[in-house]
């Protein structure tokens, strides 16, 4: 098998999961970009691929940088924007009502506490793959992930005393 | 006010957080779709400019020693005339809309580069904690590499990097690319967020922009090797400006144009 056919097998298998990290942290649009973004610094590190299961920390890994980047754009973009038109700023994540506050606590987080949350329970990683992806010790991830949680439900219970008062002020 | 809160414990919150995340495992992208086939030939695009890299020539054992000395006087001075050149020589890149920070061998970093309004080091200096999660260094250089689209890249190191890394020194945004800068701007105001363009539709505004920027020599091509049809109706969007090659290459047969 070629560089290209090995290369084309491994985007088939790892493409829903690359672009699901994007949508998970992006808007569509922006998360198909990251994406394509991803794949075009794996091809030129192809030499570089990692065997069996570590190609998608890897992947993520630089996906997570594609998007770091895309999102430090993106506030000086609306940044510029803010200025030249005097428009607000857009919202950078809106909390969904149908969700009790998950989303919103989790935006209230951060942006580490946020990510180690996100790659367990939503990119559905396992500890050692969350380490690999972040670049740290696959020993700390535990200890990580438990104070993330701790700090999500704070914010959990901030949002439903706020809900609460809100309720009760018939807000 | 009561408050009766009622805080889940881990148990709980598990589910919670699965129940919010927003692509589930059922939503999952098909990656034989069409999106995934235009990202996959934009990435396998990289094929031929890696290709055409220079690629090192092993040389021949010379059977004589006189040979063998006359080589080593002409690699001297190839060499030194090599050094010279590219010392002192500055190149303009052949792709400037995007450069790479390179933190060693293992690390580097694409980002978007605008040649009208910034310079490679300060751009790689901003991203650097970012990218690498680190502070950025001291001394950072902006090179040339010496593929054929002439990226540009920037090293750790002073000036001498450049030469370290078989490229010349960055000379800065041609007039030319000051005005593509100002061409993709345009084109992307023009473009819908969401929609359908025809490929002769879109085709047709993008001569016009390339018209209004005075973008000459440029060339217009469909791109044939995404594996979905072209110029054969559907939506039609750009797929990529080859700089080097003065071309802009379109894409049809897309089931929704969205914004690049």
């Amino acid at each position: 098998m070629n560089d290209e056919d090995r290369f084309e097998a491994l985007f088939r298998a790892t493409y829903p999961r690359v672009l699901a990290y994007g949508r998970r942290r992006l808007t569509a649009t922006v998360a198909q970009d990251v994406a394509a973004e991803t794949y075009v610094v794996a091809w030129r590190r192809r030499q570089q691929l990692p065997e069996g299961d570590a190609v998608l920390p890897w992947l993520l890994a630089i996906a997570r940088r594609v998007t770091a980047n895309h999102t430090r754009s993106d506030r000086r973009w609306r940044r510029l924007r803010h200025r030249l038109s005097a428009e607000p700023p857009l919202p950078v994540v809106a909390s969904n009502g149908d969700m009790p506050g998950v989303r919103a606590a989790l935006t209230r987080l951060s942006s580490d506490d946020q990510e180690i949350l996100r790659l367990a329970y939503w990119d559905d990683l396992s500890y050692d793959e969350i380490a690999a992806v972040l670049s740290i010790s696959a020993n700390s991830i535990g200890v990580r992930l438990h104070r993330a949680r701790q700090r999500l439900r704070t914010h959990l219970a901030d949002g439903q005393l706020t809900q609460t008062m809100e309720a009760a002020r018939g807000v | 006010v009561v408050y009766e809160p009622h805080i889940p414990i881990d148990d709980d919150l598990l589910p919670l957080l699965r129940e919010a995340n927003p692509v589930l495992a059922d939503d999952l992208a098909d990656p034989h779709s069409t999106a995934a086939n235009q990202i996959l030939a934009a990435a396998m695009d990289q094929t031929a400019r890696r290709l055409l890299r220079p690629s090192r020539v092993a040389l021949r054992r010379p059977r004589i020693i006189g040979a063998v000395a006359a080589l080593a006087l002409v690699a001297l001075i190839a060499t030194a005339a090599t050094y010279t050149l590219v010392v002192n020589w500055n190149r303009h890149a052949g792709t400037s809309s995007a450069l790479d920070c390179v933190a060693s061998d293992q690390a580097d970093a694409h980002i978007t580069f605008d040649p009208r309004a910034d310079n490679p080091v300060e751009a790689c200096r901003r991203a650097w904690p970012h990218l690498f999660g680190t502070p950025a260094p001291g001394s950072l250089t902006a090179c040339v590499d010496g593929s054929p689209q002439g990226s540009i890249k920037v090293y750790l190191g002073d000036i001498g990097v450049c030469q370290a890394n078989g490229a010349s020194s960055y000379g800065g945004a041609t007039p030319e690319q000051r005005r593509l800068a100002d061409f993709r701007d345009d084109l992307t105001a023009q473009l819908p967020e969401h929609g359908c363009i025809p490929y002769d539709a879109l085709q047709h505004t993008v001569e016009a922009t390339l018209a209004k920027h005075r973008l000459q020599g440029w060339s217009i091509t469909p791109y044939e090797n995404t594996g979905v049809p072209t110029r054969t109706g559907g939506c039609a969007n750009v797929a990529f400006i080859d700089e080097p090659k003065r071309m802009i290459v379109l894409i049809a047969g897309l089931a929704e144009t969205t914004k690049q």
